[in-house]
This record gives structure tokens, sequence and C-alpha cells, in this order.
């Protein structure tokens, strides 16, 4: 059930069980539990690895959340351990074809040997209805891998991307 | 930008970059792929062990500049069917010298590709052929004297970039 833009009530108006069910009940469903949200923890039994030098994603079909909002704000969070050959990765969300951190020709956030990457943003101004958002990289060496439960000990992580409807 | 799909179902991806770079300067600007610990390219998808997984094989993603043309994506084509690649791993890279040997570092080479060419290190910048059985070799490294002993792949164009660095002291 999605969200009903509340009704303004006036003095005398006899209010119907359903005007109560959907102005009331539906929408603080809503708000508890119903917003657009999704969670991916991405185990692959395989490592990403790329040697691109410009943006592009991680995984378009299988770190890719697409949302059908009824508001306008969404907040989205990855994170990935891996590490680059030598150099180091950059990463950043794309929110329907746009890179999110589009200003900085390196993204968000970055990966160096062996570590943690995370990154989270809180997306506004969207409009209400579908939206999709992916993660990309680029590394600026030869190649970065970030792992994803390849079930090799010591390097069997698992990347997790969630987005969530916040307002 | 733009990208193409391949299909390779054991790739060394900064071997094949190399070889995609130095046959095409300027047009292609790098490669993905999900890689599984054998060297095999591999996505599962909906991986809950229910039913609807699914697991893909072999899809190799090659970014191109805009500058690309259909005569450059046949080029990557012909390169993506010809990689053949070697992984080379080392269960040690330090290494006791002595005459006669009493210590040796053991490099395990890997070919996995259906009808891999066959493999000759350069160890020490000297030529050794390498028996594959099942795609996979063994080779032991001993020394009678101090040395920094470098491993690599003889003409390893669309193969390999592993070089390994075994000290005997």
């Amino acid at each position: 059930m999605g969200w009903t833009a509340p009704a303004t009530w006036n003095p005398g108006q006899v209010i119907s069980a359903t005007d109560l069910n959907t102005h009331l009940r539906d929408n603080l469903n809503y708000l508890l539990s119903g917003r657009a949200r999704q969670t991916i923890k991405r185990d692959n039994n395989a490592d990403y690895s790329t040697s691109s030098t410009t943006f592009v994603d991680i995984d378009s079909t299988n770190l890719s959340i697409t949302l059908n909002l009824s508001g306008t704000a969404v907040l989205l969070l990855f994170t990935a351990v891996g590490t680059p050959s030598s150099g180091v990765a950059f990463i950043d969300f794309d929110i329907d074809g746009t890179r999110f951190a589009a200003g900085g020709v390196d993204g968000m956030g970055i990966l160096g040997n062996r570590s943690v990457a995370t990154i989270a943003a809180l997306v506004t101004g969207l409009s209400a209805g579908s939206h999709t958002f992916k993660v990309k990289w680029k590394t600026n060496t030869s190649s970065t891998t970030i792992y994803a439960g390849s079930g090799v000990g010591g390097s069997d992580f698992i990347p997790t991307f969630e987005a969530v409807e916040i307002g | 930008m733009r990208e193409i799909q391949v299909t390779i179902d054991f790739l060394h991806l900064s071997a094949f970059d190399t070889a995609l770079k130095a046959a095409l300067p300027g047009k292609v600007l790098g490669v993905s792929a999900p890689i599984a610990a054998n060297g095999q390219v591999l996505s599962r998808s909906n991986p809950d062990g229910n039913a609807s997984t699914v697991i893909t094989l072999g899809q190799v993603h090659v970014h191109l500049d805009d500058s690309a043309t259909a005569a450059d994506e046949t080029a990557i084509a012909s390169i993506a069917q010809a990689h053949d690649p070697v992984f080379l791993s080392v269960d040690k890279t330090a290494i006791a010298a002595a005459n006669p040997p009493t210590d040796a570092a053991t490099v395990t080479i890997r070919a996995p590709k259906a009808g891999a060419a066959p493999v000759t290190l350069l160890v020490a910048g000297s030529p050794v052929p390498v028996t594959l059985v099942g795609g996979v070799g063994t080779l032991a490294i001993s020394s009678a004297d101090p040395a920094s002993i470098a491993v690599g792949v003889q003409a390893p164009a669309n193969r390999s970039t592993d070089q390994l660095v075994i000290q005997a002291g």
C-alpha cells in the first residue's frame, strides 16, 4: 500500500471507515514498514575485477536497485572490501544513469590495498515513481578487485548495497 | 564511453586488458568481469540456494572509447577468442640457498583453457618448459647461491602478467 496524501478535514465533515483506513491506517503502516527499500548481500561465488579507468557499473544486473517511490528522498549505502593491484580504486553511486558525485572526477569514495570502502548518500529531489540505483567504480592501476564471496579464506567478503526511501 | 560483451571462460584480466590496449591503442578503456578463484568468469544471481539461482558464465565487459569502430569490435572478439590465461602462484617466496639444495619453492602453473597452449616459464631469464596435467603443473625452484629469482611466462602476450620473485639466501 503506497502513500496517500492526507486529506484536509473540515468542521462537520462525516468521516467514514474508508477515510480512516486510507488516511490513517494505511499511511501509518506505510510510514512504519511500507516505504520502498531493498538490501542486497552480494554472494557471487566470484570476485569483481576491473581495469577500467572510467566509471563503469560494478554489476549492472546484481548490484542494481529499482525503487518505486512515493516520496522524494532515498538513503543509499554501499560497503565492500577489496584491493587494487597497486594504486587505488574509486567508487560512486549512479542514479538513473547519472553519477551522483559527478562534480568530482573521482566520485565519492576510495578503495586502497585490502581495505573497506563505504559510501553513503542522502539523495533528495527525486520525483515520485520508479528510480534505479547502482554502484560504479574505476581504477587507476592495472586492475582492482572487490571481494564477493569467492570462498577463498581471507578474502571471502560480501558486498552490501542498500537503498531506503526515507521521505 | 560504451561497452561490449565478449565470452571468455577463464580470464586473466590484466593480460587480456594489456593485449587489448596494445592492439587497439586509445580504443579500450578497460575490462570488467566477475572472476572466481580458479579464474573462471562466473556470476551467480539470486544466491539463496533456491530454484531461482542462476549461474552465468563467461560474460566479460570491454569498455570502449566512443571512437571504437565495428572493425575494432571484431578485433576484440578475436583477441577474446585467443585469450589463453596462465596463472602463477608460489607456496613461499623465500628459500634457503644451499649446495646441494635443501630448500625449494614450488611454483604452481594453471592454464585452465581447454586446449591451452604449452607453457614455458622464464626462470631467472632461462626458459623452462612446464608439463601440464589437467591444465596444472608445478615447478620446484632451488638455488645453490643467494639470488633473487624472477619467474614469469615466456611469450606472455594475452596469457599472463604474473611475475613471481623468489629470494634465495
